[in-house]
């Protein structure tokens, strides 16, 4: 299971937290911090995992931002690693080759994104046609409203 | 395409990105914080696109980190607007902002409850991601029923069930009691034959979850999982979506392959076990290349997906443990991985091998890449790897290769990444006991762990430092020595004074007829270390002062001395200075015999279990494993069995897990078989001890539960049982008071009606609550069937003897076994034994006067059963052949294997 997904730059911003267990504000806070500043002292060669505490930290970085996962120690490191790039996949395909300001912008479609991918800590959608399938459908609900939602029944999304 | 609305939104944030300082950026925030407060209290009203824009701005500067204290009632007000965005804003609120214990949770699930039954698709969505957000116990009692209904349900879309699945996860994570989903087990297996890849992929997610809380349940999920996993891998039927870089449903995959390892090899029906060895081929021939790194045509992504079902599939093969082919294969592919160019391969790698090396058939198969794997411990630049190496070579570790993995992993410790050297230490002081060979080997291993690695040392290492060395009689003046040699560096560690200064204090007097180390250099040697280290090390210096003042007449009066300095009798340290005036009372008493008395070299230590194990074991459970699978958990049970120092200390009735613990007593039980009283389980916090007589077919047992604990037990309840056969035995368990406060001893009776024979011991179950955490102990009660033996009234004669013995004739009724005495044979002391099982012996019936022969009656409600006997030892081979003839074949067999496990 990912128990929490964080983006942050080069510069250690944090751009985007994602927590699927309960955590306190405090305690999410402290972790965030430590984990930027670990990952950022990691050199190029170094493998893309890293073991912290009782959870593994899948984490990646595209252009200048970081993406990490931290999932359980017997999930899979490998397909988390895929999972992140296929998140970046995504955000490059909605947003037309993806950039931090995108994401600081529209943060919040950011979050919609990653909902359609990850559930609850788990992979709700593989498929990159299904899920920008649902979130594009969102979005054409948004800008038409009714009538958006004639169409959409027409094209059978809905 | 993203929307260019809320422009409001997007100058506020490039505001704050364009600002020059964080004191600027805070002017800003605080601004645009009374700009919303103002419109929110405003009395005419937002529209729902302003209430949407400003929700928006809050979430953006929490996320920036800064307290937002209002807004959340007009957040939640967004929940049930008509408009899909203001929705949608509105639930991305409740999930960044809000947790379960929010007073407006219950406004936010009665949202969540209305779209939940929508017609419209799109808000049942948003308010199933609400769920799985958010999750949380008051959400699950409210929601649980509606989100089982929509995962089951034929008129749910694919889109509703996937997410049906996981909001169900969630919930089920967080209020397993709430959800009830056992009704509904086979409709939800059933999903996974769905020809949506989505839903079978959560489906998938949900039953990992539910299946590793209860196997038993959903064993059915076997076949279908092993089916679809099949027609995945080998028919490569998957819808085009799903394919990822050519490799059809890699997710999906790896998430059935996890799926199996809760469960046993699928023995039945075989094309299920063909299916999956088959799976598994497939997933480990797929990633050929893999020396010279990929060609730069093929994308990482194919093999990292290709390697990640590779690995998982090991992970299965590890589980099952049954294919030595399969295994011995893998092992030969990770050696390949551990050269490959990619720094991710080699720790993946070295992660599958200490798998691996828990197994029973691939442990040799590991052990051929020890070199490798030392030089990645010597090599590799990551530390992460390094740690993953150090775990190999612990794993592969055995009394051959021992020296050289120490001295390597010592090695390695001076450049150890800060959080792993203690672990490191632990397992190097396991390693050299375990495998030890020569002690004075031991001896300088150990110590020179200690001064390398001081800080990391953990008190339980140098006590079972010295605990050994006080065993080993041939290993203490070595001791004494080289402890003396490295206490004489001036700056050596805390922990190493400690040991020496025990050392010198029980085995200094090996060693003092060398002018090198005389009494009076020891002396100056301890002193010298004195003033530098804490309090405890300084209690423990002062008993080795005056050890030494015992041994060594010659410099009693100097230690007097010292003692009496006012620094001792009137420190500040209540137990320096309890200490300092006993031994200046001891030493001045006139009684000569007192003194040798009190500081006699210390016993041995009974042969105490080392505790490293279990420290080793809290360090790496230091928070719960939820989600650890069959596999992880065997692999540290295995290593505890091979070790064979399962100690039933180690099980501490204090687990760290907050989830229930169940535990046995088997290390405890296997004495009862020959006495009636005893301790049936015992840990530092509790202990149970029993008293049991036996009547004819009746018996009496009265349990005793001692808490030694400093907090009450409380919720004490107890249920008696007989596995397998519920009705062999009648059982009697008088209620016992809920509560045990500390320090108390309750007392418990049970009896027990012998009905019929039977084979397993029957099982107490207490439950109990100890410091919040909830524990169960599985404990089988000394009640076998030998108890309820009596003798003949009237003592047999050689040919009533051969009489009995021929009318039961052979087989069934007669069993023979033939075993290897586990102890020298002493007749006299296997007379006693035989007796002491229940059957009385008879003399002068055998010709031989060393066989024993025996005859009794097994006393139960519905029979009584006759039973002859005859041992015969054979002192040479070290061998004893018991032969049993009872009336019934079933007793036969019972009695001969409780004879069997017990001599």
């Amino acid at each position: 299971m990912i128990q929490f997904v964080l983006m942050f730059s080069r510069q250690g911003k944090l751009r985007m937290q994602k927590w699927y267990g309960a955590a306190s504000q405090k305690e999410k806070k402290k972790v965030t911090r430590e984990l930027i500043t670990l990952i950022l002292a990691r050199k190029t060669k170094m493998s893309n995992f890293l073991e912290w505490k009782d959870m593994k930290i899948v984490y990646k970085r595209y252009a200048s931002l970081y993406f990490a996962f931290a999932v359980g120690n017997d999930d899979n490191e490998l397909m988390a690693l895929e999972l992140i790039h296929r998140y970046v996949e995504l955000l490059d395909k909605y947003f037309g080759s993806v950039c931090e300001l995108d994401i600081i912008f529209n943060f919040d479609k950011a979050y919609y994104i990653l909902d359609e991918l990850l559930l609850g800590g788990e992979v709700q959608e593989s498929s990159k046609k299904a899920v920008l399938r649902a979130v594009t459908s969102h979005d054409i609900l948004e800008e038409h409203g009714e009538a958006g939602r004639a169409a959409l029944e027409d094209i059978g999304v809905l | 395409m993203g929307k260019e609305d809320m422009r409001g939104l997007s100058h506020f944030i490039a505001d704050i990105r364009a600002s020059k300082s964080k004191e600027a950026e805070l002017k800003r925030i605080n601004k645009e914080l009374a700009n919303i407060r103002a419109k929110f209290g405003d009395k005419k009203g937002l529209t729902g696109y302003q209430k949407k824009k400003y929700v928006c701005k809050l979430i953006f500067m929490f996320l920036l980190g800064h307290e937002v204290e209002f807004g959340h009632m007009e957040a939640v007000n967004l929940l049930s607007s008509l408009h899909y965005s203001e929705k949608q804003m509105g639930y991305l609120f409740a999930s960044v902002m809000l947790n379960e214990q929010h007073d407006l949770m219950r406004l936010v699930i009665q949202a969540i409850k209305t779209d939940l039954s929508s017609r419209n698709e799109l808000n049942v969505s948003l308010a199933l991601h609400c769920i799985s957000n958010i999750g949380g116990k008051e959400t699950a009692s409210e929601v649980a029923t509606l989100v089982q209904r929509l995962l089951v349900a034929d008129e749910s879309p694919n889109t509703v069930k996937k997410k049906a699945a996981l909001a169900m996860l969630r919930l089920f994570r967080e209020a397993p009691e709430q959800v009830a989903i056992a009704e509904y087990t086979p409709r939800v297996i059933q999903l996974l034959t769905s020809p949506d890849t989505g839903v079978v992929t959560s489906t998938a997610s949900l039953l990992t979850a539910l299946a590793s809380a209860n196997p038993d349940e959903y064993r059915s999920c076997v076949a279908v999982a092993i089916n679809k996993l099949h027609r995945i891998v080998l028919a490569r039927s998957e819808q085009e979506d799903y394919i990822y870089y050519s490799v059809p449903a890699p997710w999906l995959t790896v998430k059935l392959l996890r799926l199996l390892q809760l469960f046993p090899f699928p023995g039945q029906p075989t094309c299920c076990s063909r299916h999956v060895y088959v799976c598994v081929c497939v997933c480990l021939s797929v990633c050929l290349p893999v020396c010279d790194g990929r060609p730069t045509r093929v994308r990482i992504q194919y093999f990292n997906v290709n390697h990640a079902c590779m690995f998982e599939a090991m992970n299965l093969i590890a589980h099952y443990d049954n294919n030595a082919d399969l295994q011995i294969k893998a092992c030969t592919l990770l050696g390949d991985f551990l050269i490959h160019k990619e720094t991710n391969m080699r720790f993946l790698a070295l992660e599958s091998l200490s798998v691996m090396a828990t197994t029973e058939y691939s442990h040799e198969a590991v052990k051929r890449h020890k070199s490798s794997v030392i030089r990645a411990l010597k090599h590799e630049s990551d530390p992460t790897v390094q740690r993953r190496a150090a775990d190999v070579l612990y794993a592969l570790c055995d009394s051959e290769a021992v020296e050289r993995v120490v001295d390597e992993l010592l090695n390695f410790l001076d450049h150890a990444d800060y959080s792993v050297r203690e672990e490191l230490v632990l397992k190097i002081a396991i390693l050299a006991e375990r495998f030890v060979k020569d002690y004075s080997w031991y001896v300088d291993v150990m110590l020179r762990l200690i001064r390398r690695a001081g800080d990391h040392v953990a008190p339980e290492v140098w006590y079972r430092v010295i605990q050994v060395i006080v065993n080993r009689q041939d290993v203490q003046d070595y001791a004494a020595k080289t402890c003396f040699e490295a206490l004489l560096d001036p700056a050596v560690h805390e922990a190493m004074v400690n040991v020496g200064g025990y050392v010198l204090g029980e085995f200094g007097h090996l060693i003092a007829n060398d002018p090198n180390s005389s009494p009076v250099k020891q002396l100056e040697v301890i002193q010298m270390h004195y003033p530098m280290v804490s309090a405890s090390t300084r209690a423990l210096l002062l008993s080795t002062y005056v050890k030494l003042a015992n041994l060594f007449p010659e410099i009693k009066s100097h230690v007097l001395q010292v003692l009496k300095t006012s620094h001792f009798l009137k420190n500040a340290d209540a137990e320096l200075q309890q200490r300092a005036n006993e031994y200046v009372h001891l030493l001045q008493t006139s009684n000569t015999d007192v003194v040798p008395a009190v500081l006699e070299e210390m016993p041995p230590f009974s042969d105490a279990q080392t505790t490293l194990l279990q420290r080793l074991e809290t360090k790496r459970t230091t928070v719960t494993e939820k989600t650890g699978t069959l596999a992880a958990r065997k692999r540290q049970e295995g290593k505890k069995i091979e070790l064979g120092e399962v100690s039933a200390a180690a099980h501490s009735a204090v687990p760290a897990k907050s989830e229930t613990t169940v535990i046995n007593n088997d290390p405890f039980f296997d004495k009862f078989t020959l006495v009636n009283d005893g301790v049936l389980y015992e840990n530092p916090v509790l202990q149970i001890g029993v008293k049991s007589e036996f009547h004819g077919n009746l018996g009496r047992l009265t349990v005793f539960y001692g808490n030694r604990g400093d907090a009450p037990m409380t919720g004490v309840t107890t249920r008696a049982f007989v596995p397998n056969a519920p009705d062999a035995l009648s059982i009697d368990a008088r209620p016992i008071d809920a509560t045990i406060p500390p320090g108390v001893q309750l007392q418990q009776q049970i009896n027990v009606e012998c009905v019929t024979y039977f084979s397993d011991a029957p099982v107490l179950e207490v439950s109990l609550k100890y410091q919040g955490r909830a524990v169960v102990l599985a404990l089988k009660l000394p009640v076998m069937l030998n108890k309820f033996i009596e003798p003949l009234t009237a003592p047999m004669d050689a040919p009533t003897f051969f009489k009995k013995w021929n009318q039961l004739g052979g087989p069934p009724r007669e069993v023979r076994q033939i075993i290897k005495a586990k102890e020298p044979i002493v007749l006299d002391q296997l007379h006693e034994k035989v007796v002491s099982f229940g059957l009385p012996t008879m003399p002068d019936i055998d010709p031989k006067p060393q066989n024993l022969v025996c005859a009794g009656i097994i006393h139960t409600t519905n029979a009584q059963i006759g039973t002859l006997l005859r041992v015969e030892p054979n002192v040479e081979a070290q061998m004893i052949r018991f032969t049993v003839r009872a009336s019934v074949d079933a007793a036969s067999v019972i009695v001969s294997n409780l004879l069997v496990s017990n001599f």
